[in-house]
């Protein structure tokens, strides 16, 4: 479930704008407004809480608005207030929609680091470090036959010897993938156990002298009494825009509107591989508080950024992503042959009971094909929805899980595997083809203008599950003609065909 | 093997802990580096140990050995503790 996620969020910003873009086209023609008149008339929209931040994420040419992350009071909070996104039209100044109107990028993303829920992201990091140990210990139980069976693949042979086959050229080849994927991930969701005993045992629990080594330093003052009027902020980031070699991300800012107020303005050196650029200003005489570059940088940050860089594939183009897209879904296979070799292996053990080899292998078969239909509906549902229908995001993820547990639970006792797997790929198929139709007939006018405007990304996806439903069918028409040549003994070997 | 599961998990975190804040407090980097280093090494030992533990034909074995290991690594954390670093 993490890996088909991660897969898929390698794509994030491109279903990001095949969601939204159909719903809110930007005018491309019309100039962009001036971004100071655009934070003013937010913040007069919004309550704003003056004591939280603002960050505003640039128009990208994925993602054509402006990000706005506004603290928001809500007195039902735990600290009185609530971060809220809204995406905001650069030419209009108009607030497009909340992010979690358009929730399925994000929700895929969400899946993939914290499975949605509430101290999500430690579980993830445990999947992580049990995914570093099964291939340290695969490696141990391969060792000798690394190099000797390296492009082995059986085809002939009997079933067990394909599964192996697959599992081990999968593993072998894609290590160095893996390794990076493990220990990132284990960086990004399980550092905290480290951060504590270093907090703990050598800062003596100053957690701030902590970050400040490690090059996450934050300047921490009560917002002063006096107001000031914000221009020079915006000098200052458009004066950082035109920067040689940078790519402005996005800004922070602290103390709006207030005689103290300062401006993080971040972005990338694009000359370097995964250098941060990162300069923060104290608003009312332009001083420089802080600053992250190529020149000044911290090795933990900097080490963290090349970590963070691999793993969503971010420093190169869309064919580095597709690479790595296709080694998701082949590790994602490595682990589900994994876990059939384990359940047919337990299955020939006298002890092993009936009943937890009947939930490994719903949990499996269920899991895996379950999360492929659950993202098919997904991305039904983030079309056909009217953008306009209240909580739509929470009837986007209902769906889902709707979807994932009735395919859990259709899975549980299932006789003939083959013909279920082809069943499922077959509904997978025609979900995403309903999908790419309902996009054609809801919004030609604008999937064509958009094309024309250079957001290329609507019709990639279109491809993209187009591709998908291709791959389907032709998957499930190969496991009904193996299901067709040995049905006879098929039947009650629930896993083991 | 449930057992054994959980002792390799706690002794990895355990051991991993205590080598990592050695290896700060030994090394001779800035500190930025030697977290740097500390987090990797952190998770390599912990992955190491896990899979000791699971070598082992034991849970008892198992503890037996990184019990040790823990002890002397420990003992060594208390006693850099009394140089001051900072």
């Amino acid at each position: 479930m993490i890996f088909w996620a991660g897969a898929i969020t390698l794509f994030h910003d491109e279903v990001a704008q095949w969601a939204i873009t159909p719903h809110h086209p930007v005018q491309h023609s019309q100039q962009d407004l001036p971004l100071g008149s655009i934070v003013e008339h937010k913040l007069a929209e919004y309550p704003v809480d003056q004591d939280g931040r603002l960050r505003i994420n640039m128009p990208t040419t994925l993602v054509p608005y402006y990000i706005f992350y506004l603290d928001i009071i809500d007195e039902l909070a735990e600290n009185g207030r609530q971060t809220m996104l809204i995406l905001v039209d650069p030419k209009t100044g108009e607030t497009v929609a909340g992010i979690d109107d358009f929730v399925l990028s994000q929700f895929i993303y969400h899946l993939h680091y914290n499975f949605n829920l509430p101290g999500g992201s430690y579980l993830v990091g445990i999947v992580a470090l049990v995914f570093l140990f099964a291939l340290v210990s695969g490696v141990f139980i391969h060792a000798r036959k690394l190099f000797k069976h390296f492009f082995q693949y059986r085809v002939d042979k009997q079933r067990r010897d394909k599964l192996l086959d697959l599992h081990t050229v999968v593993g072998v080849m894609t290590l160095p993938f893996t390794l990076m994927y493990a220990l990132s991930g284990l960086i990004l969701n399980l550092a905290i156990v480290f951060q504590l005993a270093f907090a703990m045992f050598i800062y003596q629990g100053d957690q701030q002298a902590l970050l400040n080594d490690a090059g996450f330093e934050r300047v921490v003052e009560p917002r002063s009494s006096n107001p000031m009027v914000m221009d020079n902020a915006f000098k200052l980031i458009e004066e950082a825009r035109q920067q040689d070699d940078f790519e402005l991300r996005n800004v922070i800012f602290h103390h709006y509107g207030a005689a103290n107020a300062t401006v993080q303005v971040r972005g990338s050196d694009t000359a370097r591989f995964a250098q941060r650029d990162e300069v923060t200003y104290r608003i009312a005489n332009g001083e420089v508080v802080n600053q992250v570059n190529a020149e000044q940088n911290n090795a933990f940050r900097q080490g963290r950024d090349v970590f963070v860089s691999l793993h969503f594939a971010n420093f190169a183009g869309m064919e580095v992503r597709m690479l790595f897209f296709i080694l998701a879904m082949a590790i994602s296979a490595m682990i589900v042959t994994g876990n059939m070799l384990w359940i047919n292996k337990r299955q020939t053990l006298r002890q092993s009971s009936p009943r937890s080899i009947a939930i490994a292998s719903a949990v499996t078969l269920g899991g895996c094909g379950g999360i492929i239909v659950a993202t098919a509906v997904g991305f039904l549902f983030e079309r056909l929805l009217p953008a306009s229908l209240i909580s739509r995001g929470d009837w986007l993820i209902g769906g889902f899980v709707a979807t994932l547990l009735v395919v859990i639970v259709m899975s549980i006792n299932v006789t003939n595997i083959k013909r279920h797997i082809s069943r499922l790929l077959l509904l997978t198929s025609a979900l995403l083809l309903i999908t790419v139709m309902a996009d054609w007939l809801m919004f030609a006018e604008q999937i064509i203008t958009l094309w024309q405007d250079g957001f290329t990304a609507v019709i990639g996806v279109q491809v993209a599950m187009g591709f998908m439903a291709a791959i389907g069918v032709f998957s499930a028409l190969k496991l009904r003609d193996v299901e067709q040549a040995n049905a006879p003994e098929n039947l009650n070997h629930p896993i083991s065909n | 093997m449930w057992l054994k599961s959980l002792a390799a998990f706690a002794w990895g975190v355990l051991l991993a802990i205590c080598i990592v804040l050695l290896s700060f407090h030994l090394l001779p980097f800035a500190a930025g580096l030697k977290l740097f280093i500390g987090l990797l090494l952190g998770f390599c030992v912990w992955v190491t140990v896990m899979a000791y533990c699971y070598s082992r034909n034991t849970t008892k074995a198992a503890n037996m050995v990184c019990g040790k290991w823990f002890a002397v690594t420990a003992a060594a954390n208390v006693l850099l503790f009394y140089i001051p670093v900072y």
